[in-house]
């Protein structure tokens, strides 16, 4: 138990280590002189005074590994610094946005795996059943039709041309939703083949026709008792993709226009703030390792009660 | 096997004709025929700022086609070379490799690319790198996992005996057998190579917006969607057929993926 | 129509649809049961002793399989020819079956209490309380302490020859009409097989119920049932009471059985 628990941590502050690095070389080698762009965001002119004021300010003429320790351990210490664009605090910002980008991933994640479990249920009932194409059906088409295509149809089907749902008015309730239910959709395909397999696998077993010999209706059966396999193999998914959330939101936000953690970064990315893309990039790392945490050494240990599968 | 040689000889052709024919330079822009419905001339009409969009849809399929040429290379290859080693040699070398490809999955590929754009702009080369970077673990787990497989049978083993050079060994005996797997993973990957690189020009960080992907394309005529729907009609056929065309030739259509795979998207 | 017996088997044949008639399995099998007949059924492996009995207590999937005759329950229900409601109320209520494979039958996810509580309270339609105090007396009967850790335990926690025991105590504490026992001690070892047979001899003073015990030992028939039926190839060759026919088998095949047996 210890053991594992010193590799577990071992191993992420090498990831730490390591992403930091990235995150640092990255933004240190982007394109553009940031002592120009600083002062053209202080509205200060081009004199040495200037210059040397804003390197000094921002340490931009140390050498790098000065730079990249007093980064680090500002980090470490929750000192996330001041946006190079907004001059106001970073740490706030990403707070604020934050639990909406964590928000809409973890509850589509969670919408599509409960979505996920009847669908391949009925898939798993019938080879050519209705169920079973429609969930081969959703996973084709989500393999070929992008994300921001699917919205882009329906913010201009029901928005604009139909005017059933107001998108952009400000309440922040439509969006979020929609956002939730475009995360779901590209994951219902797969969960619901896994959670097919699962019951398929199930089905197979002797204790299962111990269930037809005793007298109970097949599908119910498999249903009531022999869920357990398809709900645990959907939960670890449902895990893994939780590490995903905060970048694999990023299409969506941007699409909606929900202010998460992942626009954020966009207009960052646009706006050459340096600052926050190397925030972003450690807050990433961070949250998997969390999740990683939480639900693959935590919930692994308590999940497991009975059932040798 | 013959459907892999077929699409993807059709691809590669195509690609190869897209870079030899001439046709129209995307950045001219002339206002005057803008909104030209199909014609000879235009053999799929012209958009808003009357460039021809045939020739859009042929830049952006060979961009995009470019993107899927460097990712998927840098990931197979490394990825492949990485496994075998990890899976034969074991050690230092699956030790090392084990802790990449976990790092190369933690990371977002997309938002590194998006990153990448930032950086070197929408260049298809670069975003294929880093996208074909980011993938370099999953095929190198496979190929570790086939490799150690094969250590244990017996013809390997026989082989050993013989005293068969070792590079030997790899090249002929451990080859073959991973890479057949890893062209079915690739197969599955290739499709959504194709949608990360058009929601990522769709996005449009970095990109001169004269730059002609299929997704900035729809960015740019995503305000016609009900007046003129069939602007976006193309580009969308685009990315949908060569996302298909992948499944088709690989047979990803065969549903039952193992909860490794999926665990790992 | 002969209202005394409780199963009769008329003219089965059984076979399976990807073949000609000529190829079939079972080839004409009858069969008469009283209420209270023990019948142990034997034969060499492949001589169709499971697939007459599954056959005819409708467990063969007409989809794969062609089975044609009848089997009569209590002269005039024929089960092969019952739809599903009725086929499914006739396995809850008057069938039990302990399948070859009852080692690994039991619902590993569940704990056994839990198992027994529904499959009781399910068949026998009673409520889950008083199904809980029967399934806590069928642990208690198998040697079970009814203890608290006991009763939070899973299958796997207990050993095979426990399992098999398990069900079969819960599979005759729905008190069924008829118990189908298909080779249900093959898979254990002899001390195991033995405390088998003592609990179904058990069970078999406190419940009344007929039995079909398909085993491949005359010795465990002989200690179980008061009928034998010989099957080879489809067919049954020999049949009577077990005494007479174990003592003086008549056909080839009850001789080379019997004789094999004699030397154990």
């Amino acid at each position: 138990m210890a053991k594992s628990f010193l590799k577990f941590i071992g191993k992420w502050m090498l990831i730490f280590v390591l992403g930091s690095l990235i995150a640092f070389f990255i933004t240190r080698s982007m394109p553009g002189n940031p002592v120009d762009m600083l002062l053209g965001r202080y509205g200060l002119s081009k004199t040495p005074e200037n210059v040397a004021a804003i390197e000094n300010r921002f340490m931009l003429n140390e050498p790098w590994h000065r730079q990249y320790i007093s980064w680090i351990t500002d980090f470490v210490k929750g000192e996330w610094g001041n946006s190079y664009i907004t001059r106001s605090s970073l740490k706030p910002e990403i707070l604020r946005r934050l639990p909406i980008s964590v928000g809409i991933g973890m509850g589509g994640t969670i919408l599509a795996a409960i979505l996920a479990f009847f669908i391949g249920y009925g898939a798993s009932l019938k080879e050519k059943g209705f169920w079973n194409y429609i969930s081969k059906g959703i996973t084709i088409f989500n393999q070929a039709v992008p994300v921001f295509l699917m919205i882009l149809v329906v913010i201009y089907f029901f928005g604009v041309k139909y005017r059933l749902v107001r998108f952009f008015s400000g309440d922040g309730m439509v969006a979020m939703i929609m956002g939730m239910i475009f995360i779901a959709f590209p994951l219902l395909g797969p969960m619901s083949r896994t959670v097919r397999v699962h019951f398929l696998e199930t089905l197979e077993k002797p204790y299962m026709d111990f269930y037809i010999y005793s007298g109970y209706e097949r599908n119910k059966a498999l249903l009531l008792y022999g869920s357990r396999p398809a709900i645990y193999g959907l939960c670890s998914v449902v895990v893994s993709r939780f590490a995903w959330v905060l970048g694999g939101g990023t299409v969506v936000e941007f699409a909606l226009g929900i202010h998460g953690i992942s626009l954020f970064l966009i207009d960052s990315i646009a706006q050459r703030d340096y600052l926050l893309i190397q925030t972003y990039i450690m807050t990433v790392i961070i949250w998997m390792a969390v999740v990683h945490f939480i639900f693959g050494f935590i919930f692994e240990r308590i999940l497991y009660k009975g059932g040798v599968e | 096997m013959k459907k892999v040689y077929i699409s993807m000889g059709f691809i590669f052709c195509l690609y190869i004709l897209t870079i030899i024919i001439p046709i129209q330079n995307p950045k001219t822009v002339n206002m005057g025929s803008a909104f030209l419905s199909m014609s000879h001339e235009h053999l799929l009409g012209t958009d808003q700022f009357g460039r021809d969009i045939m020739s859009l849809m042929i830049y952006g399929f060979n961009r995009t086609v470019s993107v899927l040429l460097a990712a998927v290379a840098i990931s197979m290859i490394f990825g492949l070379i990485l496994g075998i080693c990890s899976g034969y040699f074991g050690g230092v070398v699956e030790i090392f490799a084990r802790l990449f490809s976990d790092i190369s999955m933690i990371i977002p590929s997309f938002v590194l690319a998006l990153i990448a754009t930032a950086k070197f702009g929408a260049n298809p080369i670069t975003i294929g790198i880093v996208l074909g970077v980011c993938d370099i673990g999953i095929y190198s787990n496979q190929a570790e996992a086939l490799t150690k497989k094969l250590k244990g049978s017996e013809y390997i083993q026989a082989a050993q005996l013989l005293c068969m050079s070792k590079s030997k060994i790899l090249f002929r005996h451990v080859f073959p057998k991973v890479v057949g797997p890893a062209l079915t993973l690739m197969g599955g990957k290739a499709g959504s190579i194709v949608l990360a690189y058009a929601s990522l020009t769709f996005i449009g960080l970095g990109t001169d917006t004269s730059a002609p992907d299929w997704g900035t394309m729809l960015y740019q005529y995503r305000t016609y969607l009900i007046d003129r729907p069939i602007l976006l009609l193309w580009p969308s056929l685009g990315i949908l057929l060569l996302a298909l065309i992948f499944y088709y030739a690989f047979d990803n259509f065969n549903m039952s993926r193992s909860r490794e795979e999926l665990l790992y998207e | 129509m002969n209202n005394e017996y409780i199963l009769e088997i008329k003219n089965l044949h059984v076979g399976l649809n990807a073949t000609k008639a000529e190829e079939d399995i079972i080839k004409g099998v009858n069969l008469q049961l009283m209420p209270g007949d023990k019948l142990g059924v034997v034969g060499s492996s492949g001589g169709g002793k499971s697939v007459t009995f599954s056959a005819s207590m409708g467990f063969l999937d007409p989809r794969k399989w062609n089975i044609r005759g009848e089997s009569i329950y209590k002269g005039n229900e024929n089960i092969l020819a019952m739809k599903d409601q009725e086929r499914n109320d006739f396995r809850r209520k008057k069938l039990g079956y302990i399948p070859q494979n009852a080692l690994n039958s039991l619902n590993p996810h569940m704990k056994i209490i839990d198992q027994m509580t529904d499959n009781i309270s399910f068949c026998k339609g009673v409520s889950r309380t008083e199904a809980r105090d029967t399934a806590m007396d069928g642990l208690e009967f198998i040697g079970i302490e009814p203890t608290e850790s006991n009763l939070n335990k899973y299958p796997h926690q207990f050993s095979g020859g426990m399992r098999q025991r398990a069900l079969i105590a819960m599979v005759l504490a729905k008190e069924p009409e008829i118990l189908l026992a298909d080779e249900p001690s093959s898979a254990l070892d002899v001390l195991n097989q033995a405390r088998s047979v003592e609990l179904l001899q058990k069970l078999m003073e406190k419940y009344s119920f007929t039995m079909i015990y398909i085993s491949h030992s005359p010795g465990m028939v002989k200690n179980l049932c008061n009928k034998i039926a010989v099957f080879r190839q489809g067919l049954i060759v020999e049949t009577g009471d077990v005494e007479s026919v174990i003592n003086m088998p008549v056909s080839q095949e009850a001789k080379r059985l019997l004789g094999a047996a004699r030397l154990i």
